[in-house]
């Protein structure tokens, strides 16, 4: 009977704590406790960050560890000749195409080095933490490597701040392929995104894509799909470079038009 | 009764460490997989406490700010769905 009685009232009581939980989230979630949290976690982050690099270097996990090894040397060496490519196609387009705008800058800032706290395949948001000892404003740009923009900072505490990547599922910029084509980016995640650009504009994989104030690379072309009934073509783009490997990141300041 | 009562809370114990520690280093599938399988057996609290953590962790704010997605997903899987599903089984 009593154990009957036990057994009724004890999900109540959870779902009690479950609906508190949930008005606690919202509280959460409107309020800048979130970045005292975060704050609070960024040890913990930088820890479980360095760990996992670690036992990833580690090979733990692996029956062929001179292979894998290798393969992540190559890959690792592919990222920065494909980041060094990006960043000589920005210019190479830049050269060609963009002398004629006039906020083109002659030189792109290289911004300011941060660490990362937490892997960008981590959140479900397309998000990461990066760590920040103030000089960081929300809407500064995230640089993977000198020219080639990743993403913006959205939220921004004592010790740490949230950054967005562009490839956020459900995040749109504008963007530019080209000189005068300007496009909308979307976000897919996991590092992707997609363009759909009129039929017409001229575009081969490989193509650099461009933020709208032609500052920084933003990727490039992957794949080209052209139905023959659409008037567009969509343009899919891959991460310009391996997101996860990241441990530092440049922070440079939103311009002020 | 699957596991014996000490048991069964040291299994409760180790997938609630394993579902917290992975918010911080393991793709977000891993924090999923651990907290329904938590919720899948126990009336989990644990299970939303790790989709609120979370949210607080990498959900952005401000213009961005949306549904909190793993904390109303844990909410549902544990009060919704499975707690039905439990009650039916008697576990």
């Amino acid at each position: 009977m009593m154990n009957s009685r036990r057994r009724s009232s004890r999900p109540q009581l959870l779902l009690l704590g479950v609906i508190v939980a949930g008005v606690g989230a919202y509280l959460f979630m409107v309020t800048g406790l979130r970045t005292v949290v975060r704050d609070a976690f960024s040890g913990v982050l930088r820890g479980a960050h360095a760990a996992s690099a670690e036992v990833s270097s580690l090979h733990l996990f692996s029956t062929r560890g001179a292979l894998t090894r290798s393969l992540e040397e190559v890959s690792a060496e592919r990222d920065a000749l494909k980041a060094k490519a990006l960043e000589n196609e920005l210019l190479k387009a830049e050269n060609d195409a963009l002398r004629a705008l006039t906020r083109l800058s002659d030189e792109y800032p290289r911004g300011a080095a941060v660490r990362v706290l937490s892997r960008p395949g981590v959140s479900p948001y397309g998000t990461f933490v990066i760590g920040v000892s103030g000089g960081v404003g929300e809407g500064d740009i995230i640089l993977a490597a000198p020219g080639v923009a990743i993403g913006t900072v959205v939220e921004v505490g004592g010790r740490t701040a949230l950054v967005r990547l562009f490839s956020a599922p459900g995040n749109s910029i504008e963007a530019r392929l080209g000189a005068d084509t300007l496009v909308t980016y979307e976000g897919k995640g996991g590092g992707n995104g997609e363009v759909r650009a009129p039929r017409g504009v001229p575009v081969a994989v490989g193509d650099v894509l461009i933020s709208a104030d032609a500052s920084y690379s933003i990727g490039t072309v992957a794949v080209v799909e052209v139905e023959p009934a659409d008037a567009y073509q969509v343009l899919r783009f891959g991460p310009p470079i391996n997101l996860n490997a990241l441990t530092y990141v440049y922070v440079v300041a939103a311009r002020q038009e | 009764m699957l596991l014996r009562p000490a048991k069964s809370r040291v299994a409760r114990c180790a997938v609630a460490a394993l579902a917290f520690v992975s918010v911080f280093f393991a793709p977000p599938w891993v924090p999923l997989l651990t907290s329904g399988a938590l919720a899948l057996r126990f009336f989990a609290w644990e299970a939303v406490a790790t989709g609120l953590l979370v949210d607080v962790l990498y959900a952005p704010g401000g213009e961005y700010l949306g549904v909190p997605m793993p904390a109303t997903l844990a909410m549902v899987l544990v009060v919704a769905l499975l707690h039905p599903w439990r009650k039916q089984l008697a576990l």
